[in-house]
């Protein structure tokens, strides 16, 4: 049984071990499912930390992260390892693909480190294949390139093959950090659309990471880090 | 970090003198014989000495009995025939008959004589290290001539090794008169001196 | 697991230029390891194969290794000759129950050329006990006859009745031929397996006959007998090269060999062949440590070139392990992963390695045999030396997997530092 509550978030506070002063100081944050939020904020103010602490990666010094009702704080790396794999998709900037498998099996990645994520993936009756093939057409991604390796592709189509990636398996929540600032402004919007609307068909949650404010009006939640993050304020991180 | 590569240079290394050290071979002297070792008493055979292939009787410095060298003169011919008889006594050495037959069990050092493959199913067995190759050779009631029902592996000239079988005595054929003794080996096994080595 | 070993071979593969010189190198120190234990118990195995049921080699006292290695493997430096009135003294002592003269010297097409009794027929035993055998004819009967060992023939495709034309010394010299007086075939040995196989048998008369018109190692100038008329003459031999001797008694070897050296009209050196052969094993021994020691060195060399590549790779494969890591792979899993690249790369040179020997052997085994007369078995293992071969491999392997847990505790080390952004 899924929660409604992806991400719930209190009294969070985080230091990096050789600095004095805390890095994220959150009071609350929540994130219920099907609502898409837009994270934004100036570099440097702690969003890839964030992610990180969502993402499992990072232990949460103080407060606590609740992942799909798990305290994250309670578990150890490797269980947090697992979480992350059986329910959270990435999407980074830039140089999301192994360079050296093809892109069917870069899709297919998630599968082979997460029990759940492959047998989701094969529920709606297709093969892993299949399924993944079905994800990169919804992403508009001609047939001829899936065999190809993953360094033939362009930004743009690498972006929508890491997207696929995200999604395959149809993890709860679907972390995208910066996803669109490498690409063209033309691709941007269009690359948010495809993402929105795969995520929506697959159930998935999305936590967008940007700096580009134009962007914000397709989220539900629009969250201002900078204004969240009680040690922001005052300090040059 | 360095622990570990500290750890797995060690065992590079160890894997490569374990395969250039040859670890068996012990060091005897030439000449020296095998220290009486309390074994464990074999069940058959009876654990016998080379001293006992020796018949009491028999005593090569008998030549030498009546002999007064200190009164003799330099070059004195009777010295050197004397020499020469314990020379021929010592060379036509018999062989003890009652140990014809015998179950017995002796250490003493290997000389290979068939290798087939590496394996090797008849050998000289002598009394000290270093026999025929560095020093005179013992008398012929002094060597046994053993085949073995179980081939030995790995063995190499001058191991030393504990031999258990039938003893036989064969009076020789020849007019050279000589005798010998051979055995017919059931289980041979390896000598080791326990630990001060 | 399965997975991050297919992952791993992928990511070998997809960087396989850079990767393969240490792979070769790997592939060459295997080459080695294994060909010299190989080397080792082959030549070891033929040179005992070669002469069984022999108490005594005898012959002109000097180095024992150098008589047996001459006399019975014909090969290596000529020997001084023995006379032949010792060995008939020999031959007739009491406790002597048969033996062999052996007179060398002489080649036909680089093959050696032995002179012996018939006696050699009866006597000579190799391997496990074995006679020998003919494959056709029989043993010489005229002055002029020869036997011919199965590689001589089979090599110069000789039948019976072939004519053959002797020449003196190892090496044939303008010159140096017997032509004058050609021998005949009259018999051929069936293989052996020992440098009886390439070796041409004449009778002690034979070879005292093709001398009879020679002086101190060339013809006399205008001087020739004919072959008819060889029967005139005396053709006992003078000397020969060597004597193999079995005694009634092989408990008597020890005294046989003090009678022979203390003989007061000519000193003899008798032989025990196993005894001659450990001790030139010994010897050896110490060169093929020394040799293993270099292979094994080859070895470490190549695992090093291997470790410095792939952790050289590691920085710009940073942002690669962020990826994994944001997939679900454990820092645990990233370490296996780089170990396994290191692994493959193993393997991979080990299997190159065994083909490589296993082409070298193939190509290199008749030439030997037919130039030492040793045999070897190819890449055949079995029983003791499978074990052998199998823990030889085990040890590559195993410094090869301890080598690459090198990459793979950096790699475990970055990702933990990096996290999902690291800072390339």
């Amino acid at each position: 049984m899924k929660s409604e509550t992806v991400v719930d978030i209190k009294d969070l506070v985080f230091r990096w071990p050789r600095q004095s002063t805390a890095c994220l100081d959150l009071p609350e944050l929540r994130l219920q499912r099907g609502e898409h939020a837009f994270l934004h904020g100036p570099s440097g103010c702690g969003k890839s930390t964030l992610l990180s602490l969502i993402g499992g990666v990072l232990a949460p010094g103080n407060g606590r992260i609740d992942l799909l009702g798990q305290d994250l704080g309670r578990l150890r790396s490797t269980q947090r390892d697992r979480l992350r794999a059986d329910h959270i998709g990435f999407v980074f900037q830039q140089f999301n693909l192994v360079p050296y498998l093809p892109v069917i099996d870069n899709v297919l990645l998630p599968c082979r480190f997460s029990v759940r994520r492959r047998e989701r993936a094969q529920t709606s009756g297709s093969s892993l294949r299949g399924e993944a093939e079905r994800l990169l057409g919804h992403l508009d991604l001609a047939r001829d390139l899936w065999r190809r390796p993953a360094t033939d592709l362009s930004v743009g189509q690498q972006q929508r093959v890491a997207a696929a990636r995200a999604l395959i398996g149809h993890p709860e929540l679907l972390i995208a950090d910066e996803p669109t600032s490498a690409l063209d402004a033309e691709r941007q919007e269009a690359f948010l659309d495809l993402l929105l609307r795969e995520a929506n068909a697959a159930g998935s949650t999305v936590l967008f990471v940007s700096h580009d404010r134009r962007l914000a009006p397709h989220f539900l939640r629009d969250l201002a880090l900078p204004a969240l993050n009680r040690a922001a304020s005052g300090e040059t991180a | 970090m360095h622990t570990f590569r500290l750890f797995a240079l060690l065992l590079l290394v160890a894997g490569s003198a374990a395969l250039a050290v040859d670890l068996t071979r012990v060091p005897y002297k030439v000449g020296e014989r095998l220290a009486n070792v309390p074994t464990k008493p074999a069940t058959e055979f009876r654990e016998i000495k080379w001293d006992d292939l020796i018949p009491s009787n028999w005593n090569p410095a008998d030549a030498f009995k009546d002999f007064d060298l200190a009164n003799l003169q330099d070059g004195d011919p009777r010295a050197m025939d004397a020499l020469a008889r314990m020379g021929e006594v010592w060379a036509n050495a018999p062989v003890e008959p009652s140990l014809n037959g015998a179950a017995v069990r002796i250490a003493g050092f290997v000389i290979p004589l068939e290798r087939v493959k590496d394996e090797v199913r008849e050998f000289l067995l002598v009394p000290y290290f270093g026999a025929c190759i560095h020093v005179p050779p013992p008398p012929a009631n002094q060597i046994i001539y053993v085949i073995s029902d179980k081939p030995l592996k790995n063995v190499q000239t001058m191991d030393a090794m504990w031999v258990s079988g039938i003893l036989e005595v064969s009076a020789g054929d020849s007019s050279w008169g000589r005798s010998a003794y051979r055995m017919q080996a059931q289980a041979t096994a390896p000598y080791s001196l326990p630990g001060n080595k | 697991m399965n997975y991050l070993i297919a992952l791993a071979v992928r990511s070998a593969w997809n960087r396989r230029y850079t990767l393969s010189f240490t792979l070769l190198s790997i592939a060459l120190a295997t080459s080695l390891l294994v060909g010299v234990e190989r080397l080792r118990h082959d030549v070891r195995e033929s040179f005992s194969q070669s002469v069984s049921g022999t108490d005594l080699v005898v012959g002109a006292r000097a180095s024992p290794v150098q008589l047996m290695l001459y006399a019975v493997f014909r090969i290596g430096e000529a020997t001084q000759n023995m006379r032949w009135t010792s060995a008939q003294k020999l031959a007739h002592h009491p406790a002597v129950a048969w033996n062999i003269p052996l007179s060398l010297g002489d080649s036909h097409h680089g093959f050696p050329v032995l002179g012996t009794s018939l006696d050699y027929f009866t006597y000579f035993r190799f391997g496990d006990r074995q006679p020998l055998r003919m494959q056709a004819g029989k043993p010489f009967a005229g002055v002029f006859d020869a036997v011919l060992g199965a590689e001589v023939a089979r090599k110069l495709a000789y039948q019976l009745g072939q004519k053959i034309v002797l020449a003196h010394g190892s090496v044939a010299l303008e010159g140096a031929a017997h032509s004058d007086k050609p021998f005949f075939v009259v018999g051929i040995l069936a293989p052996t397996g020992t440098p009886v196989d390439r070796t041409v048998h004449i009778s002690l008369t034979g070879m005292e006959a093709i001398h009879l018109d020679w002086q101190g190692g060339a013809p006399v100038p205008g001087f020739s007998i004919p072959p008819e008329l060889v029967k005139k003459f005396d053709l006992t031999p003078k000397t020969i090269t060597a004597q193999l001797i079995g005694l009634k008694q092989r408990g008597d070897v020890f005294a046989m060999q003090r009678a022979m050296a203390n003989d007061v009209d000519e000193p003899l050196m008798g032989v025990m062949p196993g005894v001659a052969l450990d001790q030139l094993w010994e010897v050896v021994g110490q060169g093929e440590k020394a040799l293993l020691l270099v292979s094994w060195m080859v070895a470490l060399v190549g695992l090093g070139g291997l470790v410095a590549v792939i952790l050289a790779s590691l920085d710009a494969r940073r942002r690669e392990l962020a990826i994994l890591r944001s997939v679900g792979a454990r820092p645990r899993e990233l370490l296996l992963l780089l170990a396994l690249e290191g692994v493959s790369v193993t393997v991979g040179g080990m299997v190159a390695g065994l083909a490589l020997l296993a082409a070298l052997l193939f190509f290199g085994t008749p030439w030997i045999e037919a130039r030492y007369g040793i045999s070897l078995n190819g890449l055949c293992f079995s029983g003791d030396d499978l074990v052998s071969l199998a823990t030889l491999l085990g040890w590559i392997l195993l410094a090869g997997s301890v080598a690459s847990l090198l990459p793979g505790l950096r790699a475990y080390r970055l990702s933990l530092i990096d996290g999902l952004s690291p800072r390339t």
